[in-house]
């Protein structure tokens, strides 16, 4: 399988604290994984050194999307560029905008018109717009959010926000998606149809995903590998039948056994 | 025109560039969300600038090309003062925005504010442009349809670019710079782009100023100026090129309606604005357009 993100050996400290420690993995083209572990194990940090949010220490992130892009040093915005979407764990929308605008605005790094060229309105800006619109509409209409594309982002129901925070990852053409804690606050109805929505999207959009979650059953039945984190460190890496049974995991969910 | 007196002419014209002054500032702070307290600052090196370009070059541009008639010439000439006003003034918009643009909300409300105070005192003391004294025969070239007709140049300008799909990015960068950021916007690049397009029609509404009133002193660009130009944003709502209008035109009226209670006149003024406000937390239009009016524009 060839790869598409490669970590090594990446290292992050913030003052005296290693949120991360000796991460290396890999994740192929179109693979779908799940990242565990107890609060505070580096999940999120990892995410946002993956996203430009925060430089990495020590260590190499790859990105291998045609060429082979070093993640360390770009900003957000070009990481973005060159493949890789993200969603919040506190939901992040542009929430006076509309559903429609939030994912169109997803589209903008596709845009070719210069904003001189959108002021005189010229003919290819005209048409290039249009095109983008009726993209935009179509995602809409594929994650069944035209009924509320008018409406502002945050009248929107909590389940609706994590789904439009997708289509406007998906508006920018990831290769890669990370979504970090994508079940949050999600009953149990929600969740299934998450994980129906995630395994679709998967498949037809052929890109590869990572997530970060809390919610077991959510990862269980979702990811068929699993790697755990505890302390900035992978102390597994598996199938969910090998976390289960792996005991270092269950340590750190469950603590040690102490001999009475 | 001849039918109005001198002194209503003189307030339609002034609720033209304080509409000028609001649209331009509402790209950066309403569309933008950019705080910004050196908006007069910028209005008062495109007024310097342009009427020491009026001043100091009309003779010598005028020798380079002595067969064109006067009535075009003089227009031709006002035109290039008012886009040499604007450069210096968006010049400037670069030059201050590059390095203080990184800051956010309350640093670069303090950041801005000393600039514009900084133009104001390097300004006072050029002699060139009269230092202390004040600035002198300036010719009076504006009138009502220079100052509309730009205005509506500008409002078409900035309707064009903040609702067209590229134009969205200022409003995502107001919305949430690291959501933009994560859907490939380069934020700081907005930022400037906002900033420079702002200050350049700021130093217009300048020039138009200055060629007003044939005479300019920085007392009229002070701090006061900046936090009225933010006034007439909020007041308009965040974002509403139509509520930036009305604000304009409401809070240039405003003060000379007052006129009558002498000398309780400003108390009054910052009466209604309270009241204002609390009527309408939100602005006029809040960050919504007057439809009729925007589809016209379209």
């Amino acid at each position: 399988m060839t790869p598409l993100l490669l970590v090594k050996d990446c290292g992050i400290q913030f003052g005296g604290l290693r949120a991360l420690n000796h991460f290396s993995m890999s994740l192929a083209v179109g693979e779908l994984a799940g990242i565990i572990g107890p609060n505070g194990a580096g999940k999120t940090t990892f995410f946002n050194l993956l996203t430009g949010v925060y430089q990495p220490t020590e260590g190499e992130l790859i990105l291998c999307n045609d060429e082979e892009h070093h993640l360390a040093g770009l900003k957000s915005y070009q990481i973005n560029r060159i493949g890789v979407a993200r969603t919040f764990q506190n939901i992040r929308l542009f929430s006076d905008l509309t559903v429609e605008d939030n994912v169109l605005i997803g589209f903008h790094h596709r845009l070719k018109t210069s904003l001189a060229g959108t002021i005189l309105k010229t003919a290819y800006s005209r048409s290039e717009s249009k095109d983008i619109v009726r993209a935009g509409e179509e995602l809409l209409h594929i994650f069944g959010l035209d009924s509320v594309r008018g409406e502002l982002a945050k009248n929107l129901s909590y389940g609706d926000q994590r789904r439009l925070e997708i289509v406007r990852a998906l508006a920018t053409k990831p290769r890669l998606l990370l979504l970090d804690e994508p079940a949050a606050g999600m009953n149990a109805t929600e969740k299934k149809h998450l994980i129906e929505l995630i395994q679709w999207v998967h498949q037809h959009f052929g890109l590869a995903i990572l997530l970060i979650e809390h919610d077991m059953s959510v990862v269980m039945n979702l990811c068929p590998r699993i790697i755990v984190l505890d302390y900035g460190e992978i102390i597994a890496d598996g199938t969910p039948d090998e976390i289960r049974k792996n005991p270092k995991v269950i340590e750190a969910y469950l603590g040690t056994m102490v001999d009475s | 025109m001849i039918l109005i007196n001198p002194y209503i002419l003189q307030i339609i014209n002034l609720i033209g560039i304080n509409a000028i002054m609001a649209v331009s500032l509402n790209l950066i702070t309403g569309h933008t969300g950019q705080f910004s307290l050196g908006h007069a600052g910028f209005m008062a090196l495109g007024a310097y600038a342009s009427a020491a370009f009026t001043v100091y070059l009309h003779e010598p541009i005028h020798q380079l090309f002595p067969s064109l008639a006067p009535v075009y010439w003089d227009s031709f000439f006002f035109m290039t003062s008012l886009a040499f006003g604007g450069l210096v003034a968006a010049f400037a918009g670069v030059l201050v925005g590059v390095p203080t643009l990184r800051l956010r909300g309350d640093y670069l409300a303090i950041a801005t504010l000393g600039l514009g105070e900084i133009i104001r005192v390097v300004v006072l003391n050029l002699d060139f442009v009269g230092g202390a004294r004040g600035f002198t025969d300036i010719p009076e070239y504006s009138n009502f349809f220079w100052i509309y007709g730009l205005l509506i140049v500008v409002v078409i300008c900035m309707a064009r670019m903040v609702y067209s799909l590229k134009g969205k990015a200022f409003l995502a960068v107001r919305e949430d710079e690291v959501a933009a950021q994560s859907v490939g916007i380069h934020t700081t690049q907005y930022k400037i782009i906002a900033f420079v397009v702002g200050s350049f029609w700021a130093g217009v509404g300048g020039g138009l100023f200055a060629h007003l009133n044939t005479y300019l002193h920085t007392n009229s660009f002070g701090f006061l100026k900046s936090v009225e130009f933010v006034v007439m944003v909020v007041l308009g709502g965040m974002g509403s090129i139509t509520g930036a209008l009305s604000a304009a035109a409401l809070l240039t009226i405003l003060p000379e309606l007052l006129r009558i209670a002498s000398e309780w006149r400003m108390i009054f003024y910052a009466l209604l604005l309270i009241v204002m406000m609390i009527v309408w937390p939100q602005g006029l239009f809040g960050k919504r357009e007057l439809k009729w009016r925007f589809k016209k524009l379209k």
